[in-house]
């Protein structure tokens, strides 16, 4: 192909940064709420990740980053908050929260299903003149809502669901499969690693970024990983 | 307990106070500027730039602007002779490398018969400053104040050309600056946000990630009052033309007319239709409101 026609490489990085820390928007983090914490307890969630994007070198997963904060509410509710870390950098701020409820226990081969819900805010405080700005026009809020099914292998987890974010504009359901375990190190300590399908009913192809781990050339594939302290 | 509360609050706080400055912007997508001492030295010239070199020198005219202060560099490039009261088209470039690299197009603009502008934005070529959306704008006000100022230019056969990024620049000068006869944009992008939201599907402002957040053509297309032709390449994975020359088409009031390109991509339209063609489209175009 002519030279002229392609992007340079750093072009690409850059537009593929840029296009896929938005899609890792999409579901931020890990799961919210896999099973229940229990009444009173609480946990800190440090997640990282994102899809497959060639950028800086190679395709790897974007690192979209949050903290989460969880708290029991009762033994089959819990409270989530989380903070957004990376969109920080852009001088965005990004903040979510939510509920998730245990709707059935495991049994047998029925796994224990969660289902939570709750809002996405962002919100530009940092305008392009390098100035504090409380523009009410940036500020966006996406409803969130995710179901999950799990199974508890030697106390460890295996679990699988959507992520599915919600907006005003086309497309209205933007969605996040997930598959994810997570492994108990001891009381205090787990850590969850998840495979996400982003978008997967989004053609992939002919997008700004050169997304790296489409599945039939819709969506892309990615990672992330989250650090979990129980107390 | 209410240690542990207000040290969380405290963090909340920081967290919230941290999100108040950005570190770091994604410009960097929009603006990839190659500066030169001298234009057209043969070491700058690549072989995929398509330079014929068919202008004669003695027609071409090096121009200098002050835009707030910085300089500004362009040339002007006049019709010969032979030409009776010819259009003037200012060019506005795309987003990388500088003059050297559009200079095809000039060429191509000045076989049509017609006078032609072309600059480099500040930060380009041998233009001084550092580019921004609001510097673009600025260098295209001077650049029509110049054609304008010009005693050998017929203000009412003024025609503004973009490419890529450059149709933001021509769209702005449009509707926003100072009317021309006509427009013709080529594989436009619609808006930083349209090109965001191409890549990443959420309903999220452009100026989240780029201060660049005013290249929007979408908002200015509908007010530029002059009859508009837009090209683009059916196989364009750059600015896809369905999320970007689609939108702009549909908003842009008549007369408009569209050119979609079989088998072209972002800048290759001129190569995959052949000189001719693309010659013969944009003078069929210009004729037909300025015979």
């Amino acid at each position: 192909m002519c030279k002229e026609s392609s992007i340079s490489v750093k072009t690409l990085s850059i537009a593929a940064t840029l296009g896929v820390v938005v899609w890792a928007m999409i579901g931020c983090g890990v799961i919210s709420s896999v099973r229940p914490l229990g009444q009173g307890k609480h946990s800190l969630t440090f997640a990282v990740g994102g899809p497959f994007a060639d950028y800086y070198g190679g395709s790897k997963p974007i690192p979209y980053g949050l903290v989460r904060y969880r708290r029991g509410l009762t033994e089959r509710t819990d409270f989530y908050a989380s903070y957004h870390l990376t969109p920080a950098i852009f001088g965005i701020l990004g903040l979510d929260f939510g509920i998730a409820k245990q709707y059935a226990v495991q049994n047998s081969i029925r796994p224990a299903v969660n289902i939570g819900g709750g809002l996405n805010f962002f919100f530009q405080a940092y305008d392009t003149s390098h100035s504090l700005s409380f523009d009410p026009k940036t500020f966006r809020a996406f409803p969130q809502v995710f179901f999950v099914g799990s199974y508890d292998v030697k106390s460890h987890l295996i679990y699988f669901g959507a992520d599915n974010m919600l907006q005003w504009t086309s497309p209205y359901l933007v969605t996040a499969l997930v598959l994810g375990g997570e492994y108990r190190w001891s009381r205090l300590f787990r850590t969850t690693l998840e495979t996400r399908w982003f978008a997967p009913w989004e053609n992939s192809t002919f997008r700004a970024v050169n997304y790296t781990a489409p599945i039939f050339k819709h969506g892309d594939i990615g990672l992330v990983l989250g650090l979990n302290l129980y107390f | 307990m209410k240690t542990t509360q207000a040290f969380l609050l405290i963090i909340v706080l920081l967290f919230c106070t941290i999100s108040c400055y950005r570190f770091y912007t994604l410009d960097v997508f929009y603006f990839e500027p190659e500066t030169v001492d001298e234009y057209f030295q043969p070491e700058d010239i690549e072989d995929w730039y398509h330079i014929r070199w068919v202008i004669p020198d003695s027609l071409i005219e090096p121009v200098v602007l002050d835009a707030k202060g910085n300089k500004v560099y362009g040339f002007f490039v006049k019709a010969t002779d032979t030409i009776i009261n010819p259009v003037t088209v200012i060019f506005s470039n795309g987003k990388d490398k500088n003059i050297n690299r559009y200079w095809g197009w000039v060429e191509l603009l000045w076989e049509c018969g017609y006078n032609v502008f072309n600059y480099d934005y500040e930060g380009y070529g041998k233009s001084e400053g550092s580019p921004s959306d609001e510097a673009c704008y600025r260098d295209k006000r001077k650049a029509v104040d110049y054609v304008r100022a010009r005693n050998d230019v017929d203000l009412s056969r003024i025609v503004y050309m973009g490419l890529s990024m450059g149709t933001y620049v021509t769209v702005y000068g449009a509707a926003d600056y100072v009317k021309p006869a006509l427009v013709i944009l080529e594989s436009p992008p619609a808006s930083s946000t349209a090109l965001l939201k191409d890549s990443y599907l959420l309903d999220l402002p452009g100026s989240y990630v780029v201060d660049a957040a005013d290249f929007d053509s979408e908002k200015r297309i509908a007010n530029i009052g002059t009859p508009l032709f837009l090209m683009a390449g059916e196989d364009d994975d750059f600015v896809v033309f369905e999320r970007n020359g689609e939108i702009l088409f549909a908003k842009a009031k008549e007369p408009k007319e569209l050119w979609l390109v079989h088998g072209a991509t972002h800048t290759d339209i001129k190569e995959v239709v052949g000189y001719d063609v693309y010659r013969g489209k944009i003078s069929d175009f210009v004729n037909a409101y300025l015979p």
